[in-house]
C-alpha cells in the first residue's frame, strides 16, 4: 500500500520508495529507509500529504511524494 | 594552516558552538538550512590555531541542494583535515548515516554530541564509550551552554585520529569500481566515486571525466538496486551501534509535544497562524507600539532635540547651524528613529517565531497554498522577513532548493511592505485618516500581498516552477533563548541604525544643501530664490501628475529610491518641520502637500516602487542582469498604473470622512484580495498539481 493510504495514528514498515534516483536517495537519507516503522503522526488533509514520525523525527511530506513510498501494516 | 571543519545534519547546533569558540556572530536559529554558506574563522586550540569552518548542515555525502554542495565540496577536498560531526542527541538515529559516511571516506572524524541533556529529558540515554568503540571514533558529549565548551573541544580535537574503514564496506566489492574510476579523478575521489558507482548514480561522480566512449561501461559497476542495498547496509549497522550505545530509549518515540497537536492539527492550525499574525501585527502597529513611538519620539525629538536648539540660540549659534541641526539631525534622522521601537517589536516576534521553531511547521501548512504560485512553503520564512526588511530577507532564499521557486520568492520579497516604509505609511495616514489610519496601513500591507500573489501567478503562468519541495523536517518545539533572542535582535536593530548614521544621514544633508541652496550655490535667504532640488524635481514632476504629485512629493520619492526612511525625513526638511509636525504639515500648504486622493496615490506608490540601493544590490547578485532591469521596470510601471487609478478612484468617489473611508479603502482591498484568491484557485483547479505530477514523472 501507499504511505497516502494509510491513516492517522497507524503505524507502518516501509518496503521501498518508486522516484528517481537522486529523490530516492534524500528520501532515504531523511529516515525512510526499507524497513523503518512510520508512524502517521498528524493531518492527512486533501492535498497537503500528511505529518509523519520516523527514526525520532517527525516530517511533513507532500502528497505526490508520499505516494512513491510504499509501506506495509505491521 | 590545520582545517577543522564542522559538520552535522541541519539543525545539529554547528553555527551555536562555531559563534561560542571563535567569538564570531554567524546567524543562528531553529529551522533547517539557516547556515547557507560556509563561515570560516581561525580558532587557537591546544595552543595551535586552526581554522574553523562551519559547514551547512547535510544528511548526506550526495548533495541536493547548492548549500549542500558547499559542504560536500568542502569535505572531499580538504579529506586531511580534521572533520568535527555535530550531532543532536535527539537525532542520534538519523544523524549516524552521514557520520557513518564519513568514517567510509577515512577521513580523521571525531563526534560531538550536542544536545544531551534534552534527549535526557525525553528518556534517552546514551552510553557514550559505547558509542564511541562501536563507531572507531572519538566520542564527546559537548553541551553548548556549558562553560567546559572550548575546553571538551579541546580535547576532542587532540584525539582526533584517521579512522578505519567499516567492514561492511567488504560486501560492496568496490575493487574494481575504485581501480576503473581512479583512473579518471584524484585518487582522493576514487572511493567516494566507487561508492557512486555501486549505488548506480554513474550520472552523479565527483570531479571525474570519464571517456564518453567508456561511459556505457560504468552502468556494469551498478550493483542490482544498488541504492537500496547500500542504505540497508547502513541502515542495519546504524541499529547495530544503536543496539550497543542506548541504555534507555525515548518516552515518546515520536518526538510529538502537545502544541504540535494544536499547531498541526488540520482544524486548528490555520485559525492559530492567522491569530499569531493578527496578534503580532496589533501589538507592532496598534496602541502598544504607537505608545513606544510617541515616548520615543518625545525623548529624541522634544527632549534631546529641544534641549539642543535651545543651548545653541542661548550659544548665539549661526542660523544656518541651527536650521541644519533643527532640520537634518532633528528632524530627518530623529523622525525616523521615533519609530525604531515598532521595528524592534517586528524582528521580536519574527525571531521568538523562528527559534521556537513555529516557522518549519509554518512552511508545511503553506507549503501546498504556495505552491499555486510557484513557490515553496518555505519562501513563507523569507517572505515575512520581508515585513522586516528587504536587504535581510533576500539572502535568506539561498535555503530554497528549487532555483525558480528562489527567483520568485526574490522577486517578491521587496513587495512585502518593509518596517522602513512604516514611518512613512504612519506618518501620512496618520495626517488624513486619524484613527483610521492603522486600517489604511493594514490594507497597504494587504495590497502589497495581492500584488505580489497576482505577478507570481503571472510568473508561474509563464515560467512554471515544475517542483516545489515536498519533505519539511519540524525542528523540535523550543522556549527561545533570551540570550540569543537579544542577540539577534541587536544585530538586526545595529544594521537598521547604522543605515541611518550613514547613509540615510549623508543623503539627509544631501537634501537639506539642495533644499536651501540654489543651483549657483548661494545660501537661500528669502523665498524668491529656487533651490537645486526645487529645480530638478519640477522638471521630473509632470510626469507624476496624474497621481497628483507636487514636486515635494517627487523629490521625497527620489531619495526614497537610496532608503526608505529617507521619504519621511525628506518631507521633514522640506517642509521645514521636525518630528511628529511632519503629519500635520502635509494638510497645511508646505512644499510637500497632499489632497486625501494624492496622499493614497503616494502611499500605494512608496509601497510599490523599487526597494532601497542595498536591497537592490542583494537583488542583483541572484537573478540575471536582464530580469534584474526588467524588475525594476515593471515595478515602477506598477506603482505608477495602480497609483494612477488610486488617484482617480478616490478623487470620483470623493472624501467622505476620516475612520469611514479607511473602513471603506481595508474592505476594497479584502474584496481585492479574495477575488483574486477565489480566481487563482479556480485557474489551478484543474492544471497546477496535474503539472507538477507531470514533471515529477518525468524527471
Amino acid at each position: 500500500m501507499k504511505l497516502t493510504e494509510t491513516k492517522q495514528g497507524q503505524k507502518v514498515k516501509i518496503v521501498d520508495v518508486n522516484a528517481p534516483l537522486f529523490l530516492r536517495r534524500r528520501i532515504f537519507e531523511l529516515g525512510f529507509s526499507p524497513s523503518t516503522v512510520v508512524f502517521v503522526y498528524a493531518m492527512q488533509r486533501k492535498g497537503i500529504g500528511g505529518v509523519y514520525a520516523v527514526r525520532g523525527a517527525v516530517l511533513g511530506v507532500d502528497k505526490k511524494i508520499a505516494k512513491n513510498i510504499l509501506v506495509e501494516p505491521i | 594552516m590545520n582545517k577543522i571543519f564542522l559538520v552535522g545534519l541541519a539543525n545539529a547546533g554547528k553555527s551555536t558552538i562555531f559563534n561560542k569558540l571563535t567569538g564570531s556572530d554567524v546567524h543562528t536559529g531553529n529551522w533547517h538550512g539557516v547556515t547557507v554558506n560556509k563561515a570560516v574563522a581561525t580558532c587557537n586550540i591546544n595552543n595551535q590555531k586552526y581554522l574553523l569552518t562551519d559547514l551547512p548542515g547535510v544528511y548526506g555525502l550526495t548533495p541536493f541542494s547548492p548549500e549542500e554542495a558547499v559542504t560536500v565540496r568542502e569535505i572531499l577536498n580538504n579529506q586531511d583535515s580534521i572533520f568535527v560531526n555535530v550531532i543532536d542527541a535527539n537525532n542520534l538515529e538519523r544523524s549516524l548515516n552521514l557520520t557513518l559516511q564519513l568514517i567510509e571516506l577515512g577521513l580523521r572524524v571525531v563526534v560531538a554530541l550536542n544536545f544531551i541533556e534534552d534527549s535526557k529529558k525525553r528518556g534517552v540515554e546514551i552510553n557514550l564509550s559505547a558509542l564511541s568503540n562501536a563507531l572507531g571514533v572519538e566520542v564527546l558529549g559537548l553541551e553548548i551552554n556549558t562553560k567546559n565548551l572550548y575546553k571538551n573541544f579541546s580535547k576532542l580535537i587532540s584525539r582526533a585520529k584517521i579512522c578505519d574503514k567499516p567492514n561492511y564496506l567488504k560486501d560492496w566489492n568496490l575493487e574494481e569500481p575504485v581501480q576503473f574510476v581512479g583512473k579518471y579523478c584524484d585518487t582522493s575521489f576514487a572511493l567516494y566515486n566507487g561508492i557512486r558507482l555501486r549505488e548506480g548514480a554513474s550520472d552523479d561522480l565527483w570531479n571525474c571525466e570519464i571517456p564518453l566512449s567508456l561511459q556505457s561501461k560504468l552502468k556494469n559497476f551498478a550493483l542490482f538496486d544498488g541504492l537500496k542495498i547500500i542504505t540497508n547496509t547502513r541502515t542495519n549497522e546504524v541499529n547495530k551501534i544503536l543496539n550497543k550505545c542506548l541504555k534507555s530509549k525515548a518516552k515518546n518515540p515520536y518526538g510529538s509535544s502537545k502544541f504540535d497537536k494544536i499547531f498541526l492539527n488540520k482544524i486548528t492550525a490555520i485559525p492559530v497562524f492567522l491569530s499569531i499574525m493578527l496578534v503580532i501585527f496589533y501589538i507592532t502597529f496598534g496602541f502598544f507600539g504607537d505608545f513606544l513611538s510617541n515616548l520615543t519620539n518625545y525623548f529624541f525629538v522634544d527632549f534631546c532635540g529641544g534641549g539642543l536648539i535651545k543651548l545653541m540660540e542661548n550659544l548665539s549659534a549661526p542660523i544656518w547651524l541651527v536650521g541644519f541641526v533643527n532640520q537634518v539631525l532633528i528632524g530627518g534622522v530623529g523622525s525616523v528613529l521615533s519609530f525604531l521601537p515598532q521595528v524592534i517589536l517586528l524582528f521580536l516576534f519574527l525571531e521568538i517565531l523562528e527559534q521556537s521553531g513555529y516557522l518549519s511547521r509554518l512552511a508545511w501548512l503553506l507549503e501546498n497554498s504556495l505552491s499555486k504560485f510557484g513557490l515553496s512553503g518555505r519562501s513563507i520564512f523569507s517572505l515575512l522577513m520581508g515585513f522586516g526588511c528587504s536587504t535581510t530577507a533576500i539572502p535568506t532564499t539561498a535555503t530554497l532548493q528549487n532555483g525558480r521557486a528562489r527567483t520568485k520568492t526574490v522577486l517578491l520579497i521587496p513587495f512585502m511592505s518593509c518596517s522602513a516604509k512604516l514611518p512613512v505609511y504612519s506618518a501620512i495616514a496618520g495626517a488624513f485618516f486619524g484613527a483610521g489610519s492603522v486600517l489604511v496601513i493594514f490594507a497597504l500591507y494587504l495590497l502589497g500581498i495581492a500584488v505580489a500573489l497576482l505577478l507570481a501567478v503571472v510568473w508561474q503562468k509563464i515560467y512554471p516552477t515544475l517542483s516545489s519541495e515536498e519533505i519539511v523536517e519540524f525542528t523540535p518545539l523550543r522556549m527561545p533563548k533570551f540570550r540569543k533572542l537579544l542577540q539577534n535582535i541587536f544585530k538586526n536593530i545595529y544594521q537598521f541604525l547604522s543605515r541611518i548614521w550613514t547613509v540615510l544621514l549623508a543623503c539627509t544633508i544631501i537634501i537639506w544643501l539642495c533644499n536651501n541652496f540654489t543651483i549657483t550655490f548661494q545660501f537661500i535667504t528669502n523665498e524668491t530664490q529656487v533651490s537645486i532640488l526645487e529645480t530638478i524635481s519640477k522638471l521630473i514632476a509632470p510626469i507624476f501628475a496624474p497621481l497628483g504629485f507636487g514636486w515635494g512629493a517627487v523629490c521625497a520619492l527620489i531619495f526614497g529610491l537610496v532608503a526608505k526612511e529617507l521619504i519621511l525625513s525628506g518631507i521633514a526638511v522640506l517642509n521645514g518641520v521636525v518630528g511628529s509636525a511632519v503629519a500635520g504639515s502635509l494638510i497645511s500648504g508646505s512644499i510637500v502637500t497632499f489632497t486625501p486622493a494624492s496622499c493614497l496615490a503616494f502611499l500605494v506608490f512608496c509601497l510599490l516602487y523599487s526597494p532601497c540601493v542595498s536591497a537592490l544590490s542583494q537583488l542583483k547578485h541572484i537573478v540575471s542582469k536582464r530580469v534584474f532591469w526588467g524588475y525594476i521596470f515593471l515595478q515602477f510601471a506598477i506603482a505608477y498604473g495602480l497609483g494612477a487609478l488610486t488617484y482617480l478612484i478616490v478623487d470620483l468617489v470623493g472624501y467622505i470622512g476620516g475612520l469611514e473611508f479607511a473602513w471603506l479603502i481595508f474592505a476594497s482591498v479584502c474584496v481585492i484580495l479574495c477575488l483574486e484568491y477565489s480566481l487563482i484557485c479556480l485557474l489551478n483547479k484543474n492544471t497546477c498539481a496535474s503539472c507538477r505530477r507531470c514533471d515529477f514523472q518525468r524527471k
